[in-house]
C-alpha cells in the first residue's frame, strides 16, 4: 500500500517545514478491512475499507499542534503543517507542558509474521465458512431468535518520520472472528458468543484456528439451550474463579485504566475519568497479592497489540507493571513520563491518522503461575466459575466495579456443578486484587484482546491485548442478574 | 465540501453499467478540537476528513467499500476507480442479497447552516479568561470542538441529497481534590458566550457545595432527581440499543419488552426520534427520507420502532428512516410540568443525581439497567442539599424508575449536541426533562 509514498512524502514533509519548527513528525497510516457477517442465515453486505492519511505533530514557540490530513499532495501538507503550527502557537499561550520531550530518532521496519494473509480472493471461501457456523449455530431450532457468525481482518500500514532522524515502517495485520447465538423459550432469553469480543489476534486467516473456531462454535447452542432453563446465579459471598476470556476485562478495567499516566495526571476528568492511583503509589503500593504479576508484552506476535513502536516513535519492550503484588511502572508515554516523573512504557497510541496519540493499553498480561485448573477447582469449597465477559461497569476512579458472565458454574466442595445463568459479580479495585488466591499455570493461559477500549477527547477506539490464565479470587460478591 | 462529493458522484455514475446501481454515502468535516487540563492546553489541533460509503447493486448481490478521499482530482479519481473495480470484483463472489431493499428515488434537497460567533483560537482564549474569572478554586478540564460537518447522498436512480452544518460543542468540568468535580455541557449552531458565562456562574455558585465533605449513603431504595445531564445519558444509551426494529426483534434491546407490550414505562414518558434542522440530516444512511419526527413510544408505550431499509425486508414492515446501524441520532422526550424552582422541594429527602456515568446492562433482555453517580450528585434533606455522596452504583429495571416510580418529569428539556467523537464528529443529540422518581435502587 505504502511502498512508492514512503520517500516521496518525507522528503516533501521535511522540505515544507519553516526553520522556526523546533520539532516534527508525520505518521502515515493506510488500512484496508474486510468485514464478513452471515446473520440468521443470510451473508450480509460484505463491507470493504481503504483508509488513509496523515498526522502532522509540531513543536514551536513553546507549545505543540497536530493536523490530520488525507491530502499528502505537497499543498496539503503544507496546509497541515501550518494548521497544526497555528495550534501550536495557542497551546503555547496556555502551556499545560512546559517543554516537549525530542521527537524520537528510531528507525527499522517490523511486520506481524502471518502465515494465511488475506485479499479478495479468500472472500468466497471466507462466507462459505462463514454460513457453515450459522448452519451449526442455529441447528433449525426456531427458539434460536438471532445467530451470527463473523469476521473483521484488517492490515494497517504506518510509516513514521520525525525532524530527529527517526524512520520507521510498520505492517500490523489483525482480525476478530465473531459468534452469538441468541436462544428464547417461555419468556426467558440467553445468548451464548465466541468469547464475546475477545477473540482478537494478529495474524491472517490463522486466527480461525488460533480460537480454535471449528470445535467451539457448536458447543454454543446447546450451552445456551442449557443456560436457560439453570437457575439464576446465587446472589452470596462466595471464592470467584474466573476464565481468561473474563479475566481479560478484569485485567482491562481496574488495573490498565486505572495505570495509565495521562489520567492520573487528569487529563481525562472531563470524560474518562481518573484514577484510584496516586503517582506517590508508584514504587510503593501493593495492588495485589504477591501471586499478581502484570506486564506490558509487546514481543508475542499473535498478540493483538503488539508493535515495534508505538505512535510517538518509541520502541516497546517487555517489563513488569506490577510485580508480586507491588506497583512499579505506569502505562504512559514519554511525555506522559516527563510530566510525572514516573516510569512508563511505550504506549502512546492512536486510534488511526485523525488522532493524536495519547496513553493507551497495548498488551497487558497477567503471567501464569504454578496451579493447573484443576488444582484451582478442587481447592475451591464452595464457589462460582464465571467465563465470557457479556457486561462490565465500573467508576470513573476505576474503583467500584460489575461485571457480568454469559456461563456461571458453581463449585462444592472442590467439584464442578451445575449451571447458573446471568451471573454477575462487584468489586472494588483497591481490595479485588489482594483477594487473589489462585492463579493459573501456562497451560491455562488464554490470550484474548478487545477491538474496542474507548477514551480520549476527542473519542477513540483501539485494540488492545489481555492474556490470562485462570484465577481464583477469596469471597467475592456474586448476584444474579435478575 | 459539497462540490467533491457531487463529483465523485457523477464520476462514478458515468461509469457505471446498465445493470449496476450506486449509492453513495459521504462523510466530512473539517474540524478544530481542544482539550484542556488545569486551564492550560493539552492538545490542540485540526482535522480534515472526506470519506465516501459505496454501495455498489447489480442484478441483486450488493457490495460495500468505504474509501477515504484526498480532494486531490487526479488522486481522488484514481481511488474511486479502483474502488469500483474492487466492488464488480466481488460482486462476482458474493451471493444474491435475499434482504436488499433499496431506497426510491426522493429527488433532492440541500440543508446548509453554518455558525456564528467566535471561531476556534479567539472562543478557547475567551472561555479560558471567562472560566479562570468566574470560578476559582477548581481545576478547568474540558474539550472543544467545532467547523463544518457534511453528510451527503446520492443515488444513481436519482436522488443527490447534501446537509452540512457547523455545530460548536464545549463541555467541562470543576474538579476539586479527590476528583469531585462538576460538569458542564454546552452546545449549538452559535457560539454563545452569554450562556457559557451563565453556566460557568452556576458552576460557581455550586462549589461551596461540592466543598463540603462527602457522605456515604448506604445501598437501598432512594427517591431520586436524574437531571437533565443524567437523563440524556440514558437515553444516548437507549438509542443506540434500544430503538431499532433489528434489536428488538433479536432480544438485543433493553426495551423489547415494552414494543412487545409486554410492560410499559411511565405514561409521562413520550420519546420522538427527530431530524431536525441544523442539527442532523432529514436523510438516512440507506437514503431514506425519514419524517422530521417519528414518535417512538408514546405515553410510555412502545409506538414504532427505528425501521431501516434491511430491516423493512426481513420483517416486512414499511421503512421510516431507521439507521441500518440501529442507532437513533437524535432524540426528544417530551418535558413534563415540574419547574426548576421546585425541583428540590418535589424531591423532599433523597439524592440529586447531576450525571451518571459508565452504564451498562446487568440484564439486557429485562431491561436492567446499572451505572454510576458522576460528578456533583447531592444529597438532599427536606429539600436542603447537604452535601455531595460518595460514589453510589445503582441497579433497576427501566420499567420501575422510568416506569411506575416515575412521578414527575422537569417542564425544561433543553437540546444538547452529542458529544460523541469516534472517528468522527457524530451529529444528532438529545432533548431530555429532569426526571423525579420515587424509588431508584442502589447497590453501594
Amino acid at each position: 500500500m505504502l511502498g512508492y509514498l514512503y520517500c516521496m512524502l518525507k522528503s516533501r514533509f521535511l522540505e515544507i517545514l519553516p526553520p522556526s519548527v523546533e520539532g516534527a513528525s508525520l505518521r502515515h497510516t493506510c488500512t484496508r478491512q474486510l468485514n464478513l457477517t452471515v446473520q440468521r442465515g443470510v451473508t450480509q453486505p460484505a463491507t470493504l475499507v481503504e483508509d488513509g492519511g496523515a498526522l502532522i505533530t509540531v513543536v514551536e514557540g513553546g507549545g505543540c499542534g497536530y493536523a490530520a490530513t488525507s491530502d499528502l499532495s505537497r499543498s496539503g501538507l503544507r496546509e497541515a503543517v501550518e494548521k497544526a503550527r497555528k495550534w501550536a502557537k495557542v497551546s503555547g499561550r496556555f502551556p499545560l507542558v512546559s517543554r516537549y520531550p525530542r521527537f524520537s530518532s528510531e528507525t527499522g521496519e517490523y511486520r506481524t509474521p502471518t502465515k494465511r494473509p488475506w485479499d479478495l480472493s479468500a472472500v468466497g471461501g471466507i462466507v462459505e465458512r462463514l454460513h457453515g457456523y450459522s448452519g451449526q449455530l442455529f441447528g433449525g431450532d426456531s427458539r434460536v431468535i438471532q445467530w451470527r457468525a463473523g469476521v473483521w481482518l484488517v492490515s494497517e500500514e504506518t510509516e513514521w518520520f520525525s525532524t530527529e532522524g527517526g524512520h520507521w515502517f510498520q505492517q500490523l495485520n489483525y482480525g476478530v472472528p465473531k459468534a452469538l447465538v441468541t436462544v428464547s423459550d417461555q419468556g426467558k432469553i440467553q445468548s451464548r458468543s465466541l468469547h464475546g469480543t475477545a477473540a482478537t489476534a494478529q495474524g491472517g486467516l490463522e486466527i480461525f484456528d488460533l480460537f480454535d473456531v471449528d470445535t467451539t462454535i457448536p458447543t454454543l447452542r446447546e450451552e445456551a439451550f442449557q443456560l436457560l432453563s439453570a437457575p439464576v446465579c446465587p446472589d452470596d459471598v462466595r471464592d470467584l474463579l474466573l476464565s481468561p476470556d473474563q479475566m481479560i476485562l478484569q485485567i482491562h478495567e481496574s488495573i490498565g485504566h486505572p495505570l495509565e499516566l495521562d489520567r492520573i495526571l487528569g487529563d481525562e476528568r472531563n470524560f474518562a475519568g481518573d484514577s484510584f492511583v496516586t503517582l506517590e503509589d508508584f514504587g510503593r503500593l501493593q495492588y495485589g497479592s504477591e501471586l499478581l504479576n502484570i506486564t506490558f508484552d509487546p514481543t508475542v506476535s499473535s498478540d493483538m497489540a503488539t508493535y515495534r513502536w508505538d505512535d510517538d516513535g518509541r520502541r516497546a519492550e517487555k517489563v513488569h507493571l506490577i510485580q508480586d503484588g507491588r506497583l512499579l511502572r505506569g502505562i504512559g508515554g514519554v511525555l506522559s513520563q516527563q510530566r510525572s516523573g514516573v516510569e512508563g512504557i511505550a504506549s502512546e497510541r492512536s486510534s488511526n491518522w485523525n488522532r493524536a496519540p495519547i496513553d493507551r493499553m497495548a498488551n497487558i498480561n497477567l503471567e501464569p503461575g504454578q496451579e493447573s485448573f484443576d488444582a484451582l477447582v478442587a481447592r475451591t469449597e464452595r464457589g462460582v466459575l464465571m467465563k465470557t465477559n457479556c457486561a462490565w461497569s465500573i467508576d470513573a476512579s476505576r474503583n467500584k466495579f460489575q461485571f457480568g458472565c454469559e456461563v456461571g458454574q458453581l463449585i462444592e466442595d472442590g467439584q464442578l456443578g451445575a449451571l447458573v445463568r446471568k451471573p454477575n459479580y462487584r468489586g472494588v479495585s483497591q481490595h479485588f486484587w489482594r483477594s487473589l488466591k489462585g492463579v493459573g499455570d501456562r497451560a491455562s493461559m488464554g490470550r484474548f484482546g478487545a477491538p474496542n477500549c474507548g477514551k480520549g477527547e476527542p473519542n477513540q477506539v483501539i485494540r488492545v491485548g489481555h492474556a490470562s490464565p485462570w484465577c481464583l479470587f477469596d469471597q467475592v460478591q456474586v448476584f444474579g442478574g435478575q | 465540501m459539497q462540490a467533491g462529493f457531487e463529483a465523485c458522484s457523477a464520476l462514478l455514475f458515468d461509469q457505471l453499467k446498465a445493470s449496476e446501481r450506486l449509492l453513495v454515502r459521504f462523510e466530512g468535516e473539517d474540524s478544530e478540537m481542544v482539550r484542556f487540563n488545569r486551564a492550560k492546553v493539552r492538545q490542540a489541533g485540526h482535522v480534515t476528513q472526506r470519506c465516501v460509503l459505496l454501495t455498489l447493486v447489480d442484478e441483486g448481490r450488493v457490495v460495500k467499500e468505504r474509501i477515504t478521499l484526498c480532494e486531490s482530482p487526479d488522486e481522488d479519481r484514481r481511488r474511486l476507480e479502483a474502488s469500483l473495480s474492487r466492488l464488480r470484483t466481488m460482486l462476482t463472489i458474493v451471493e444474491p442479497d435475499p434482504l436488499l431493499c433499496l431506497p426510491e428515488p426522493s429527488g433532492q434537497s440541500h440543508e446548509v447552516s453554518s455558525s456564528e460567533g467566535l471561531k476556534g483560537p479567539e472562543a478557547i482564549a475567551q472561555f479560558l479568561q471567562d472560566a479562570e474569572r468566574e470560578v476559582r478554586g477548581a481545576d478547568l478540564v474540558g474539550f472543544f470542538h467545532n467547523g463544518p460537518v457534511g453528510r451527503g447522498f446520492a443515488d444513481s436512480a436519482g436522488s443527490m441529497h447534501w446537509f452540512s452544518t457547523e455545530i460548536v460543542r464545549l463541555e467541562w468540568s470543576h474538579v476539586l481534590e479527590g476528583a469531585r468535580a462538576l460538569k458542564r455541557e454546552w452546545g449549538g449552531l452559535r457560539w454563545d458566550q452569554e450562556r457559557i458565562r451563565k453556566a460557568l456562574h452556576s458552576a460557581a455558585q455550586e462549589l461551596p457545595l461540592l466543598k463540603r465533605q462527602p457522605i456515604a449513603r448506604p445501598p437501598g431504595d432512594y427517591r431520586v432527581w436524574l437531571a437533565p445531564a443524567a437523563h440524556r445519558t440514558v437515553w444516548l444509551l437507549l438509542s443506540w440499543l434500544g430503538l431499532s426494529t433489528q434489536n428488538i426483534k433479536s432480544g438485543a434491546s433493553p426495551l423489547q419488552r415494552v414494543f412487545r407490550g409486554e410492560e410499559e414505562l411511565s405514561p409521562l414518558l413520550t420519546v420522538d426520534g427527530i431530524r431536525q434542522r441544523g442539527r442532523s440530516p432529514r436523510f438516512s444512511d440507506e437514503g431514506v427520507l425519514g419524517p422530521r419526527s417519528l414518535r417512538l413510544i408514546d405515553r410510555g408505550r412502545g409506538k414504532s420502532s427505528a425501521v431501516s431499509l434491511r430491516a423493512a425486508r426481513e420483517f416486512d414492515l414499511a421503512p421510516n428512516g431507521g439507521e441500518e446501524t440501529g442507532k437513533v441520532d437524535d432524540v426528544a422526550i417530551h418535558p413534563g410540568d415540574l419547574p426548576d424552582r421546585e425541583v428540590l422541594n418535589a424531591l423532599g429527602t433523597g439524592i440529586w443525581v447531576s450525571n451518571i456515568w459508565y452504564l451498562s446492562f446487568s440484564d439486557v433482555s429485562q431491561g436492567k439497567v446499572t451505572g454510576l453517580t458522576r460528578y456533583g450528585c447531592w444529597w438532599v434533606e427536606n429539600g436542603v442539599p447537604i452535601a455531595p455522596i460518595e460514589t453510589l452504583r445503582f441497579d433497576d429495571h427501566l420499567r420501575n424508575f422510568l416506569g411506575c416510580k416515575l412521578e414527575r418529569l422537569g417542564e425544561r428539556a433543553d437540546w444538547v449536541p452529542t458529544g460523541t467523537t469516534y472517528d468522527k464528529r457524530f451529529l444528532g443529540g438529545c432533548a431530555a426533562p429532569g426526571v423525579l422518581t420515587s424509588a431508584l435502587r442502589f447497590t453501594g
